[in-house]
């Protein structure tokens, strides 16, 4: 499967899950992307461990450093994984995994090289198992009330890929 | 378990059951909606079945060699920097959680939805030493609020309409009353939020283990699971034995077949796959991690000709499909566990005098087995149950002669015949002796046998 169709079944299956979608080629698309995203109001978490990460911009009044009181986490993820629109998240990156649980959107940059097209492609290319592997598809949700489907239990209301 | 002094009597607590309309709609919506989803979720895999017989003999790999895989898994755990901990039974597992939490002086606990901590019974255990316990998928925690058990493996409060659960919140949390789910659940979500961050440890069960790494894997749609696993510093986990599973390259056909089959969802929102403590450089992960590894009557079932319902994952289809378990619910079962897997682990575990109604609440009729995404033969293991029944002589002895009476007759013709013609004869009588029982619903017998219209 060449690059570009990994990227299309990749999005398919994320919006299936109930993320936005979005694919970029450049700093400049990258930005606009974000500024759409600002439009929502709170303020926001970025790790900046990452050139993608450091491209984010995000106003200074709006910068939150403690991601447990941010309302948007814009982070890149670890890899993805395309047969099912997953965004995995690990703590081998030395990143905070429940800041991507705790506020209410979750923006994850997702590097297209990093698009494995499905779970046993993604588990061979682990060197070792890092303390936590989380795999994230669509936002948390619950159905637990007469079955009735509602978004953002515990976690984020929603969640943004963007392919870069 | 506080149960086994009693039996189980599941034909009044049925009975009960059957006259609770609003109760049995319920059900009936939320057994269909799961079904057809999962029906839904499974047609875009065509090697479904492909898939079903590896999950099985992964399974029973496992289960076959399983003291192998519990040393191998302890090993791999212990050096990824957990505290591995093996108990027996029940009573030996609760005080091993009790007595960490004590030791650490724990006062509160958020606890991730798991049905191994109902089978041990461990909050009522917790609570009694002081320990307060806080369930956080938000179907156990409604279970918890209104002093309840769940009644269903992955919908625990499936048997609680919308307006009974507002009620409940406007009770215990003394908000205003709606009957709103997407405001109960906000509510919900508010006060959880704040529990999360108060609690000193965390508890979770887990889907499957891995015996190479050591490593515990959780599903959760809500997020909760990742929550108890990253917030407090200090993670307790329960797990029965067979939850093993070899390694990290069998679990993407469990990715696949759990899901689907629980809830008809392609995978989970949330996979958490988590091996040991937290490692130099890493910021997340509990400081503290302990395994509570639960015999409880595992390797006795493996041992046994009943070990195949070990290969189980906790799904919930065959409660879905079961058209007994789909008119009188979880409840009826008076069991951790509900529906055709609850029948066979429950006798199993519990003992064949406490649990030997449980037998006949199935019809036979299949669609358990069909469904099972591991291959559990319930039909087979129900009906060895039903045979292990009467050979222990449970039934009445009014069954038990009807049986025998019947027995004898079917081996003589002339016996069967006179029979079959005195029912026939009889049976106005005795429709107007029952009155209003099921007689009437009964086809009426012929008084001339069918072999004798053909001659």
């Amino acid at each position: 499967m060449n690059v570009n169709s990994l990227v299309t079944l990749f999005l398919e299956k994320a919006a299936e899950a109930g993320a936005g979608i979005a694919t970029v080629n450049s700093a400049q698309e990258f930005q606009r992307i974000i500024s759409e995203v600002l439009q929502e109001h709170g303020s926001v978490y970025c790790p900046c461990m990452t050139d993608k990460e450091r491209a984010v911009p995000i106003p200074a009044d709006r910068r939150q450093a403690a991601y447990e009181s941010a309302s948007i986490t814009i982070e890149e993820s670890f890899a993805a994984v395309a047969e099912t629109g997953t965004v995995i998240c690990s703590s081998a990156s030395g990143k905070f995994l429940q800041a991507s649980l705790l506020t209410e959107h979750h923006v994850a940059i997702v590097p297209r090289e990093k698009i494995f097209p499905t779970f046993p492609e993604f588990f061979v290319s682990l060197a070792e198992m890092p303390t936590n592997i989380t795999l994230i598809t669509g936002p948390s949700r619950t159905a637990d009330i007469e079955k009735t489907l509602i978004i953002g239990m515990h976690g984020p209301k929603k969640v943004t890929v963007i392919v870069w | 378990m506080s149960s086994s002094t009693r039996r189980i009597d599941f034909r009044s607590l049925a009975k009960t059951t059957l006259n609770d309309t609003p109760l049995r709609n319920a059900l009936r919506k939320a057994t269909d909606t799961t079904n057809e989803k999962r029906i839904r979720a499974f047609a875009s895999v065509p090697e479904r079945q492909l898939l079903r017989e590896t999950a099985s003999s992964i399974r029973t790999e496992v289960i076959q060699n399983l003291t192998t895989y519990v040393d191998k898994f302890s090993r791999n755990a212990t050096r990824a920097g957990a505290t591995v901990h093996r108990a027996h039974d029940a009573e030996a597992a609760r005080t091993i959680i009790g007595d960490i939490l004590r030791d650490r002086g724990v006062k509160k606990v958020v606890k991730a939805k798991s049905m191994i901590t109902e089978e041990i019974q461990l909050n009522s255990h917790l609570e009694k030493q002081g320990t307060r316990v806080v369930e956080t998928d938000l179907g156990e925690y409604i279970v918890q609020l209104a002093g309840e058990r769940p009644s269903h493996i992955t919908a625990p409060a499936i048997h609680k309409s919308r307006q009974q659960i507002g009620k409940l919140f406007s009770e215990q949390l003394g908000v205003d009353y709606t009957y709103d789910p997407e405001v109960l659940t906000a509510l919900a979500r508010k006060v959880l939020r704040e529990e999360f961050f108060a609690a000193q440890a965390g508890i979770t069960g887990a889907n499957f283990a891995l015996a190479e790494s050591g490593s515990l894997v959780l599903f959760t749609n809500e997020g909760n699971g990742r929550m108890v696993t990253t917030l407090p510093p200090l993670h307790v986990a329960v797990m029965s034995l067979e939850k093993i599973i070899p390694s990290l390259s069998d679990l993407p056909i469990f990715l696949a077949l759990l899901p689907r089959s629980a809830t008809g969802q392609p995978i989970t929102s949330y996979v958490s796959i988590i091996s040991g403590t937290r490692k130099c450089g890493e910021v997340s992960g509990a400081e503290e991690l302990h395994i509570v590894l639960l015999d409880n009557g595992r390797s006795k079932i493996a041992a046994s000709d009943y070990r195949e319902i070990l290969k189980c994952i906790r799904c919930g289809a065959c409660m879905n499909v079961c058209p007994v378990y789909g008119v009188v619910g979880g409840h009826c079962y008076d069991s951790t566990y509900a529906g055709p897997m609850g029948i066979v682990l429950t006798i199993l575990l519990e003992g064949m005098d406490h649990a030997h109604t449980l037998a006949d609440a199935s019809t036979l009729c299949g669609a358990c087995a069909e469904v099972c995404p591991v291959q559990v033969p319930l039909v087979k293991l129900i009906s060895k149950l039903r045979e292990r029944k009467v050979r222990e002589k449970f039934p009445t002895a009014l069954e038990r002669s009807g049986m025998l009476a019947f027995g004898l007759a079917s081996e003589t013709p002339i016996l069967y015949g006179l029979g079959q013609w005195s029912l026939g004869t009889l049976w106005p009588v005795l429709e107007r002796v029952a009155g209003r029982g099921p007689l009437p619903r009964i086809p009426k017998p012929h008084q001339i046998p069918l072999r004798r219209r053909f001659k």
